[in-house]
């Protein structure tokens, strides 16, 4: 050994490199167990574009509310959408500003842009969880499942949801259902 | 020395004693200062690349067999999994610093596997949390984390790695972060530059300065303009001319001792690009967009505006310089420094034109000439120093014109039949010249 001192430095780069996807784990089960459970209804989606690989590729419903923000938003701007539960049980986003909330739930969202004409007080917004990893295998079956029971406009069978829990400005999806159930136990029943 | 030099000159040594050209104890010191060529390089380096390869190739099928039964896994399990690759490869690294830290092939493999294994981590954890999204975060994160491989393992393709992932970094965040976040683009660049500075001193001639010097070269060709984007309209003329001629006056400053085209990869790139952006500056639309787009359409404010103004406008002033400097100690032969040169500064001139809104197309009609003057000068050096490479350049520049404006409809037929007989006229010249020299070569 000529220079012990590399190993030393060795050691920190390892403890640093390690402790980072550490540190996204520890947040996110801390979010998991700790953070308040939210449904969010889902949309339908492009059917040529839903999956990719091993996700599935979520919509949702709630993609404008409210601009409360300072700043005009440009379309690259990041905000925090404010959340509410509805009487159903589902997710509703109050509105969306550019200050971080100070008390109540919320999400970091993206891509937000003003609404035009009757809806020019609105900003349009991207919701940060937009994909639901899956094993590769199940995830065609899952995805065509989610495809077909999806929500649509004019219907009444909102039977499609994600549950996502919130904690701080962090958001985690916990899972996806179909029709009640689990998308992988939904998507095990179905006919091949 | 690099060992293809010092190989033809053992080989030559026997018989430049024999002719008693050289003296035999002159041989033999010459032997004693340059020492042993280290031979068998080459089969260590594929033995080493070849052992890579399968190593990789077990653990992609060892994951795949794993990957079959993710989802029976419970999550603690998939997590453990996730760190495996990422824990070998730091035992990897620690084995090699101890025991063959002087091994260069040794030290590259484990840095690129290490390298990736960061990547492989992140995404993995991403994926078992269903964290999403932020491709740009990812590629930031990943290579912040890698950086310091570079370092340690004194890795060229680790290097190569980092400039791959700052440039698609700055390409994300251009997509999707408020304008001018990707100025950060030239300060990730500057983290890796103690190493390249370290490489170059040390290393100038061999494999991985030349690897490392192309990906960065064409790496800072694509995040250069993703760096200016927004901050200023036009920044790029001026960023984009400044930047290429400083690499070729850097190259042919720095390497003018290359022993062959691929040890220089920045008079390449910079003498390529240049040329690729004076022909799009002899088109009318660049310019057009200067004039016509509103300034709040395609500019920032603040800090990004300071920076962007800075970057656009202090590049081809230092490229200018750096030409003045140059041209002064140089012959007729190095002609090329002092049109490299005048590039940025064609820039500059037409920028300020254009933007003063006299809307005569002058920033156009000065880089038609530029690109004349520089196919030309590059021709005629070309002719001059017997080198055939840099005149076919030239020719090539002067072709890329006459097509150019050829279909370029905008023109008036007086401009367009000028340019045409000036263009033709300096093909005949540069064709019957060459004709004389083969023939004067012939005879």
């Amino acid at each position: 050994m000529k220079n012990p001192g590399i190993l030393v430095i060795l050691a920190a780069v390892a403890i640093l490199q390690v402790a980072v996807p550490v540190a996204m784990i520890a947040r996110r089960e801390a979010t998991l167990r700790l953070g308040r459970a939210y449904k969010f209804r889902t949309a339908p989606v492009d059917p040529y574009d839903a999956f990719r690989g091993r996700y599935v590729w979520l919509g949702f419903e709630q993609t404008q509310a409210r601009w409360t923000g300072k700043a005009e938003p440009t379309g690259r701007s990041r905000g925090y959408a404010v959340l509410d539960e509805g009487r159903d049980g589902f997710a509703t986003v109050r509105e969306v500003t550019s200050q971080q909330p100070q008390s109540g739930d919320y999400v970091k969202v993206d891509q937000v842009y003003r609404g035009w004409g009757t809806n020019s007080a609105m900003a349009n917004f991207r919701l940060p969880f937009d994909r639901f990893y899956m094993e590769e295998t199940k995830a065609p079956a899952a995805e065509r499942a989610y495809r077909e029971n999806s929500n649509r406009r004019g219907q009444t069978n909102y039977n499609t949801y994600a549950v996502v829990r919130i904690k701080g400005d962090d958001a985690v999806i916990e899972n996806l259902y179909v029709d009640g159930k689990l998308i992988s136990e939904f998507a095990r029943q179905q006919p091949k | 020395m690099s060992k293809q030099h010092l190989r033809w000159l053992y080989q030559e040594l026997p018989t430049l004693v024999s002719s008693g050209i050289v003296p035999a104890d002159t041989a033999e010191r010459l032997r004693r200062h340059f020492g042993e060529v280290e031979e068998g390089g080459g089969k260590r380096w594929a033995f080493l690349i070849l052992g890579i390869l399968g190593a990789a190739l077990i653990g992609a099928g060892v994951i795949l067999l794993v990957a079959h039964n993710w989802d029976d896994l419970n999550r603690p399990t998939r997590v453990a999994l996730a760190f495996a690759p990422l824990l070998t490869a730091i035992a990897l690294a620690g084995w090699v610093l101890a025991r063959k830290r002087e091994s260069g092939p040794w030290c590259e493999g484990v840095a690129v596997y290490w390298a990736l294994t960061i990547g492989a981590a992140i995404s993995l954890v991403a994926q078992i949390y269903q964290i999403h999204g932020d491709t740009a975060r990812f590629f930031l994160t990943w290579i912040l984390l890698g950086l310091p491989i570079v370092y340690l393992m004194r890795s060229s393709v680790a290097a190569c790695l980092y400039f791959i992932g700052a440039t698609a970094w700055a390409g994300c965040a251009d997509y999707s972060y408020e304008r001018g976040t990707t100025l950060w683009y030239w300060g990730l660049l500057a983290l890796a530059m103690p190493y390249m500075f370290h490489l170059w001193r040390t290393r100038r001639y061999e494999w991985g300065a030349a690897l490392s010097g192309w990906v960065l070269a064409l790496c800072l060709c694509v995040g250069a303009g993703f760096a200016v984007e927004g901050t200023m309209k036009g920044a790029w003329i001026g960023t984009y001319t400044g930047l290429l001629a400083l690499m070729y006056l850097a190259g042919v400053h720095w390497f003018k001792e290359a022993p062959t085209g691929w040890h220089r990869p920045w008079q390449s790139v910079g003498a390529i690009g240049l040329g690729i952006v004076a022909l799009i500056l002899t088109f009318q639309w660049p310019w057009r967009e200067i004039q016509y787009q509103a300034w709040h359409e395609i500019s920032a404010s603040g800090w990004v505006l300071v920076v962007g103004s800075l970057i656009a406008a202090l590049l081809p002033i230092a490229a200018v310089c750096v030409a003045g400097l140059e041209a002064r100690a140089a012959s007729w032969n190095d002609l090329d420094r002092f049109m490299v040169g005048l590039g940025p500064l064609c820039g500059v001139i037409g920028y300020a034109c254009e933007t003063g809104g006299r809307g005569m197309a002058i920033g156009q009609a000065i880089f038609n000439v530029y690109l004349l003057a520089l196919g030309l000068g590059a021709l005629v050096a070309g002719i001059r120093s017997n080198r055939l490479g840099r005149a076919n350049a030239g020719l090539l520049a002067l072709s890329a014109l006459v097509i150019a404006r050829f279909f370029d409809s905008d023109l008036s037929f007086l401009f367009r039949g000028i340019a045409f007989i000036v263009l033709g006229a300096g093909f005949l010249a540069a064709n019957i010249v060459m004709l004389r020299r083969k023939g004067a070569v012939a005879r």
